[in-house]
């Protein structure tokens, strides 16, 4: 009996050694477990920003805006062969639905915390972002996309009824920002436009003119119907860049996104790779001052060769190289500091969407196509900071000899289309290319699209610019199911168009 | 040590009487006449049974006329009839050991019979593992259990070692073996910065029915490491081991073909050379790939024009020139012979109330990279003191490991001996320190395996002075100097690993003894890594920028000094309550053993990093002079805390039937307090039959028989701490000044997390034949995990990269046998053969959430639905339902296929391990050696090789178009048409390079090996000898050698399948950051005094 009690007294004091609060120890000190939408919208805007040159690199070198440098042996990149495998798609997918979650994250905590102009800011960069999703690969995850695990296998969505939504969306995010006032919204919350409501709501009105005017092939009627709710809504479009700035400056992943791809901390330009092409001098006419043709943008958006301070050259999409060696680099227009601001879309491209509405006769308003095209022209100028812009920029529309530029009077429409897509193809020189290939894929049968060259690379499967890209190797591992119904096959790069293209 | 072991033994299995009267009283000795302490006593016939103390002396009522029947651990039973007189001498033989005699270390440092364990398990001896002298524990026990792999895999000065039990239950969680040093439980890394020579024994508890008593982290088995103790006069070992380390073989090399990457325009590239007749590409001297001509012996130019600057100034430029021929062998004489010296120290002593171990080790290695060293010194200090009722032990080691290697692209930042690794990232905002070559970040290994063969790279050490080695002039326009990073890159690492446990027993009654034990594990861990600056010539840049081709300096143009410096401290507390209770019922032929006790765990993390991408100047590396004035900085905690309160009862009915039932419940902080408590149980069963047979004198050849039967649970958890919430980073960038923005985090928590949950049911079978001459041990096993915790890879649609759920099952299947023969025993020659077999079939049955695998790690390896654990998913070419290649009718380019395939798994189902030992008079010769099968590697930098062309699987078809063997082409109807005839249209770099090295199955290759472990000889020079030499007790000589012969499957031109880029779950992939493999060799000695 004796060793009974002694037996249970022990076995009492066992396991009765700690104290109630002993195992609570496990609340995170390295990371933060809730964040403000006012912590989370500069970020997502800034990385969006951030995409817009220096994820699509492959696209400024489709568009024979850039090339690969001379410098480098030939190079059998998928770029440059147009082939593309599933891995090709892998980061910008995976990137764009990051921001995506962050942009929905910023809507729903604002919703529940009552913060109407975030929520609204949100819901217009969600459209801006699922744009451009669509734009590369057709039917994405939509309406079951970012619930986390409520719908782990998110199925995918016509990509057509979605663009639709999409201007709902920025319907309903317009409306909350004009009912917030900007209230709440400051300079470091709104890395874009400080809280000015009017500058949102006039981005989000163009953000639709370009998500309308991508149908314009296809859907021609309700993209007119559409463009109507635009002009009765009244405040109009962006006249000015819409920009972002967190503070960038010159520190290891501080600098302005498209600067840390052209110069190190210590100054050092270290692009190697991809450089100007000569499509793109030739252009601007940008070795020949004297000429009917010469363009002063040249000379911003790309720079002398090193070595020789009065030559601009550059090369070709899968060229061998050429004797000399190097080519052009960036130039001060679009290196103009370390810490100048991101672009998400320019006032350029507000006034080229306009000035093709008009000239389709969809919208009315603000001028004549002739006039809205030549705001373009003159908001390009000064992006790229050419000295007295206005009157540069009108010398250079003016100039009757310059076919590439000259708006004449009783144009054909495919005529006026196609000096705007041209023009447009300048003003977005590394600034948003991603507008290029959209024009391209739209409107492929326009002399200018014609003329940008195809890659001379030996190793080409098929001479076209892709199509699109295809669903990533990320999808087909973690949501295999949903995307191999896409029944997209290892060619649809070349043979599967975007709904919008004709 | 035996008295200890002889003490614990008498507390299990002898139930001490309480009463004393008669006094017939005795002493027992062995041969020697030195005393045996704590041997058993039975007068025959009778329940009567008492056991001796720690002098030996032993009394009990007797009268005359009994029989005494007297056994003891190590030595054969005796009977002796007592006498007339009061007190008597009883003199013991020592035994060779039988397999009822050997004594293992269970869960909490329990000791037991081997007769009695209804579980597996697998003893080595100390001088087993050291017998080729290894450097590290992991090494020694290689080959030498059944069902335990060992993993090398990497072969660097320090190397990582995974060290795995049956597999793997665990998709994702820890399914590494749990290590116990001394009853102190310790993650696995600690192994690393153990003494081999200080090790008594080893026992592997295999299966968790062994280990259930050690709670939440032994369902991967438990190897437990019991340090040596003293014993006898007071000895002074001395051993002093110098071996050598070569390279043993390097991946299959082309010897045929020189420089070219692709440049076919000698108009675009003039300095490139067509050599008449040759049909390839031109020669181009500054290429790093090697699709170009045949060689032929002409002199070339190689490298571009190098500016030489003279005295006074003046200058001219100069081209090196090549003879365009192989360089035999010079990618292999770019290492080093490599040399460890290890010297040992030790001195122990012990008597009947105390023993003293204490040992010195100082290990120095240089590894076969030129200037990677490693050098450790172990203190260990070890003690028993008795004081009547109290025993008190002690335990305690200390470490200090100093590394400085080269580091490869990414600067590990491997947080010491702890379950964190990472990068300098971790936390951090900024970029990470990135280590490698002064342009792409290559390892040293990178290019030097992929420098072209008609380059001898040793020509190129004196980058200082040579104009031609220095970083403006070095031929290759790709790779950077690898002498150049070896000089100034550096990864500095010191480890500091403390080890001590201290416990104190309190025999209470004799029927009661209660022992506390508190167990203290620190390791520190800091590391420095500089990577100096260049500032490259204006003449280089500009011949970069203008002349054909590019060069590193235009590129790089200015390249900043880096550094980065951390470190961590990881600490844990262990504190052992055991009280055990003995009864005996049923007159003495049922004993029971009750232990009930409980333990509290504390473990603690931190880490601090610092780092810079950008220093002012070019020599001088602290973080603080950096040009930003922002270094980037991170700063990480892991804090957990676990107590478990448990009871084991273990029955024995007359020695031959045993019956142990293990609970425990545990209370883990890592979950929330719903989840948090868990319950786990285990039973276990043996019966010796042959006690039974030998009473009937039955079968007298069998000398040793046992069935045994366990069954248990156990639970794991497998979150880090703080996994139940969702976290927000720091986005790129940010902060901005005072802008701040934090990024949603890429993984979804759960805050309802269980725990995994094992079951495991296990049969097996241990006989002995004739003396135990032969004996054979058999274990048969399943295993089934549900409740996965993983962090499924979701779709990132969701908004997430990764979900943590409770899902899945997977379960192992296996058989282990192990055998030893002892062919030949004589006075003075002894011939024994051992071996080991395991076979283990994995199956994951489920994953749930409609998914069909789960990433590992590693790169390439998953768990899949339906297969093996740990498969391959690589990228494929496009194949017909037979499995041929398609291939372009046209072209006979191979076509891409569009998704990921599967292939075997990485883990090899199949291990056999094999052992002999010769022993003639003082001569012991000893070989180990050890063969996995069924298991593939994936060999990463077989692409690498293939897209510089230095690989001989690159020159096969001698760079000529060939028709790929074994493909097909489509017939445009949905069928397909075996190719004969359509050649790939191009076999030179287009083919190899650009696209037959971009999918990843040409290189996934049979992982099967044999490898000759340990050769070693060793001579003990006879007693007689010794004798006559008054100071010295024993004089050892010997030569070991290991790793010295290896077969690797026919199909596997590259290396070791062994190696893998992870320690982690996901092995089964090799890249360049595994340096070749290498064999050692060398001599010991060891003199006692």
């Amino acid at each position: 009996m004796k060793k009974i009690v002694i037996a249970i007294g022990l076995l009492y004091i066992i396991s009765s050694g700690c104290k109630k609060d002993y195992l609570d120890i496990n609340d995170n000190p390295n990371n933060p477990d809730n964040a403000s939408p006012e912590l989370v919208l500069p970020n997502a805007l800034n990385v969006t920003a951030g995409r817009q040159i220096n994820t699509y690199t492959f696209i400024s070198g489709w568009m024979g805006q850039w090339a690969i440098s001379g410098s480098y042996a030939p190079s059998n990149s998928n770029f440059t062969t147009y082939r593309q495998t599933t891995d090709f798609g892998n980061a910008i997918w995976t990137n764009i639905y990051n921001n995506l979650e962050d942009y929905e994250y910023t809507r729903s905590t604002a919703h529940d915390q009552s913060k109407p102009f975030f929520e609204g800011a949100a819901m217009i960069m969600k459209s801006y972002e699922y744009q451009q999703l669509i734009d590369m690969f057709g039917n994405i995850p939509y309406t079951q996309s970012l619930q986390n695990v409520d719908a782990i296998l998110p199925t995918y969505d016509d990509a057509s009824s979605v663009y639709e939504d999409l201007v709902k969306k920025i319907d309903t995010g317009i409306s909350l920002i004009k009912v917030s006032g900007g209230q709440g919204a400051s300079a470091s919350s709104d890395i874009m436009f400080s809280g000015d409501v009017t500058s949102w709501v006039q981005f989000a009105n163009t953000l639709k003119l370009r998500i309308l005017m991508r149908q314009s092939e296809v859907k021609a009627d309700y993209v007119k119907s559409a463009i109507a709710v635009i002009m009765q809504e009244g405040s109009g479009f962006l006249n000015v860049d819409a920009n972002v700035n967190p503070g960038y400056q010159n520190a290891t992943g501080k600098q302005n996104p498209f600067w840390s791809l052209n110069y190190n901390t210590s100054n050092t330009y270290i692009n190697d790779f991809w450089r100007a092409s000569q499509f793109g001098i030739d252009f601007y006419n940008t070795n020949d001052e004297n000429s009917t043709t010469y363009d002063p943008r040249g000379r911003e958006v790309y720079g002398a060769t090193p070595g020789d301070d009065t030559l601009w050259q550059g090369n070709d999409l899968g060229a061998q190289g050429f004797v000399g060696g190097a080519s052009s680099i960036f130039g001060p227009g679009v290196l103009q500091s370390v810490s100048q601001p991101a672009t998400i879309l320019t006032a350029a491209e507000s006034y080229f969407l306009q000035a093709e509405a008009v000239a389709r006769g969809w919208l009315s308003g603000d001028g004549t196509a002739q006039d809205l095209y030549h705001q373009g022209i003159t908001e390009s100028f000064r992006y790229y900071n050419v000295d007295n812009y206005e009157s540069a920029a009108a010398d250079y529309y003016n100039n009757t000899a310059n076919s590439k530029v000259y708006w004449g009077s009783g144009l054909s429409l495919t005529s006026e289309l196609n000096l705007i897509v041209a023009q447009k193809w300048a003003a977005e020189n590394t600034a948003t290319p991603f507008e290029e290939w959209c024009d391209y894929r739209r409107l492929p049968t326009l002399p200018f699209n014609k003329s940008i060259p195809l890659s001379k690379s030996t190793n080409v499967d098929e001479l076209a610019v892709p199509l699109r890209i295809l669903y990533p190797t990320s999808e087909y591992a973690s949501n295999s199911t949903n995307v191999k119904a896409q029944n997209q096959g290892s060619d649809a790069h070349h043979t599967d168009k975007i709904f919008w293209m004709p | 040590m035996r008295k200890i072991v002889s003490l614990l033994t008498l507390m299990l299995f002898i139930s001490v009487v309480a009463w004393s009267q008669g006094k017939i009283s005795g002493v027992v000795r062995d041969q020697n006449g030195d005393p045996v302490p704590f041997a058993t006593v039975n007068v025959k016939g009778s329940k009567v049974s008492v056991a001796a103390d720690a002098n030996a002396n032993f009394s009990l009522n007797a009268k005359s006329g009994d029989v005494l029947h007297i056994t003891a651990v190590g030595y054969d039973a005796k009977d002796v009839t007592v006498g007339d007189s009061p007190a008597l001498t009883v003199a013991l033989t020592r035994n060779s050991g039988t397999i009822s005699d050997v004594v293992v270390t269970t869960a909490l440092g329990v000791q037991r019979q081997a007769k009695s364990l209804g579980y597996s398990t697998t003893k080595v001896t100390g001088a087993n593992l050291t017998e080729a002298k290894v450097t590290n524990i992991a090494t020694g026990l290689a080959a030498k259990v059944a069902g335990l792999q060992i993993n090398l895999v990497n072969n660097g000065v320090n190397p990582d070692v995974r060290v795995t039990l049956r597999g793997a239950r665990s998709f994702l969680g820890n399914n590494q073996a749990l290590l116990v040093v001394d009853g102190n439980v310790l993650p696995i890394r600690f192994l690393n910065s153990l003494n081999p020579n200080d090790v008594d024994n080893i026992t592997v508890l295999k299966g968790a029915s062994a280990s259930v008593l050690y709670g939440t982290d032994a369902s991967n088995g438990v190897i437990i490491v019991t340090t040596k103790k003293g014993k006898g006069r007071p000895t002074v070992t001395f051993a002093s081991t110098v071996s050598m380390e070569t390279v043993a073989y390097m991946p299959k090399l082309q010897e045929r073909f020189g420089q070219n990457g692709g440049e076919y325009n000698t108009t675009y590239y003039p300095s490139s050379v067509y050599f008449p007749g040759d049909p390839f590409r031109p020669y181009v001297p500054y290429e790093n790939q090697q699709y170009g001509p045949e060689y032929n012996g002409a002199t070339v130019d190689i490298g571009q024009p190098v500016r030489i600057y003279n005295a006074d100034g003046t200058y001219f430029d100069s081209t090196a020139k090549n003879i365009y021929s192989n360089k035999k062998n010079s990618k292999r004489d770019f290492f080093d012979k490599g040399i460890t010296v290890q010297n040992d120290v030790s001195f122990q002593a012990g008597d009947e109330n105390s023993n003293f171990f204490l040992s010195f080790q100082d290990m120095d290695a240089k590894g076969v990279v030129p200037k990677d060293v490693n050098h450790r010194d172990v203190f260990r200090v070890n003690g028993t003191r008795i004081y009547g009722k109290f025993r008190a032990d002690y335990s305690l080691s200390y470490s200090a490991t100093h590394t400085n290697t080269t580091p490869g692209t990414y600067v590990p930042f491997r947080w010491g001996t702890s379950d964190y690794v990472g990068n300098y990232t971790a936390g951090s905002s900024g970029a990470q320190a990135t280590g490698g070559s002064y342009f792409q970040g290559r390892p040293v290994y990178w290019t030097v395996i992929n420098t072209p063969s008609n380059v001898n790279l040793r020509d190129y050490r004196n980058w200082q002075t040579d104009p031609f080695a220095s970083p403006d002039g070095f031929f290759d326009a790709y790779y950077g100097n690898p002498w150049w990073q070896i000089d100034q890159t550096r990864l500095d690492e010191k480890n500091n690993d403390f080890i001590g446990s201290a416990s104190l027993n309190y025999q209470a009654f004799s029927w009661m003894s209660i022992s506390y034990r508190f167990a203290y594990a620190r390791n520190d861990y800091s590391n420095k890594y500089t990577k100096a600056g260049y500032v490259f010539a204006p003449w280089a840049i500009e011949l970069g920028q203008t002349g054909e081709g590019g060069n590193i300096a235009s590129s790089v143009q200015n390249l900043v000094p880096t550094a980065g410096t951390g470190s961590s401290s990881n600490q844990r507390i262990t504190s052992d309550l055991l009280v055990t209770l003995k009864q005996s019922f049923l007159h003495h032929d049922l004993d029971a053993t009750l232990l009930l006790g409980n333990q509290v765990l504390d473990k603690n993390f931190k880490d601090m990093n610092i780092a810079t991408n950008a220093l002012i100047l070019p020599d001088f590396y602290n973080v603080a002079t950096n040009l930003s004035g922002v270094p980037s900085i991170g700063e990480f905690y892991a804090h957990s805390r676990s107590y478990g309160v448990f009871a084991d009862l273990s029955l024995n009915y007359k020695n031959f039937l045993f019956l142990e039932a293990t609970a425990r419940n545990d209370w883990s902080s890592l979950l929330s307090p719903e989840n948090r408590s868990f319950f786990y149980p285990g039973v276990n069963g043996a019966f010796a039959f042959t006690e039974l047979l030998k009473q009937g004198g039955v079968l007298p050849w069998l000398s040793y028989g046992k069935v045994r039967a366990a069954y248990s649970q156990t639970g794991q958890v497998s979150v880090d701490p703080y996994s139940l919430k969702n976290i927000f980073t720091l986005g790129p960038g940010f902060p901005y000044g005072g802008t701040g923005g934090f990024t949603v985090g890429d993984a979804f928590a759960n805050p309802n997390i269980k725990p995994e949950r094992t079951t495991e049911v296990e049969l097996g079978l241990d006989l002995g034949f004739f003396q135990d001459r032969v004996k054979l041990s058999a274990a048969f096993y399943q295993q089934k995990t549900i409740d996965q915790t993983i962090p499924i890879s979701i779709s990132i649609a969701t908004g997430f990269t990764q979900a943590f759920v409770n899902s899945g099952q997977m379960e192992n299947k296996g058989v282990e046998l192990e055998g030893s023969v002892n062919v030949i025993k004589s006075q003075n020659f002894r011939w024994d053969v051992g071996g080991n077999f395991s076979y283990n079939k994995s199956t994951v049955l489920s994953i749930g959430y409609g998914l069909n695998d789960v990433y590992l790690g590693g790169g390439n390896t998953y768990a899949v639905v339906g297969k093996p654990y740990g498969v391959l998913k690589v990228s494929d070419w496009q194949r017909d339902p037979a499995g041929r290649i398609v291939v372009d009718k046209t072209t006979g380019f191979p076509e891409i296929g569009s998704a990921l395939q599967y292939f075997g798994t990485t883990t090899p189902p199949s291990k056999i391990g094999l052992n002999t030992t010769l022993r003639y008079k003082g001569f012991t010769f000893n070989i180990v050696a050890d063969g996995r099968f069924g298991g593939l590697i994936y060999n990463d930098f077989g692409q690498d090789l293939d897209f510089t062309g230095s690989s001989w699987y690159s020159a096969q078809a001698g760079r000529q178009a060939f028709v790929i063997p074994n493909s097909v082409y489509s017939d445009g109807k949905g069928g397909y048409v075996p190719n004969t005839n359509v050649s790939v249209r191009e076999g030179n770099n287009v083919f190899w390079a650009s696209t037959w090295s971009t999918q990843q199955s040409p290189y996934v290759n049979s992982a099967d090996f044999w490898k000759l472990r340990e050769v070693s000889l060793n001579y003990q020079f006879p007693q007689s000898l010794m004798a006559k030499i008054k100071f010295i007790s024993a004089l050892n000589v010997g030569l070991v050698g290991r790793n010295l012969m290896m077969f690797k499957a026919k199909d596997n031109p590259w290396s070791d399948p062994e190696y893998s880029n992870t320690s982690g779950n996901g092995i089964g992939t090799t890249d360049v950051n595994q340096t070749p493999p290498t064999r050692f060799y060398g001599a010991t000695i060891q003199v006692t005094f």
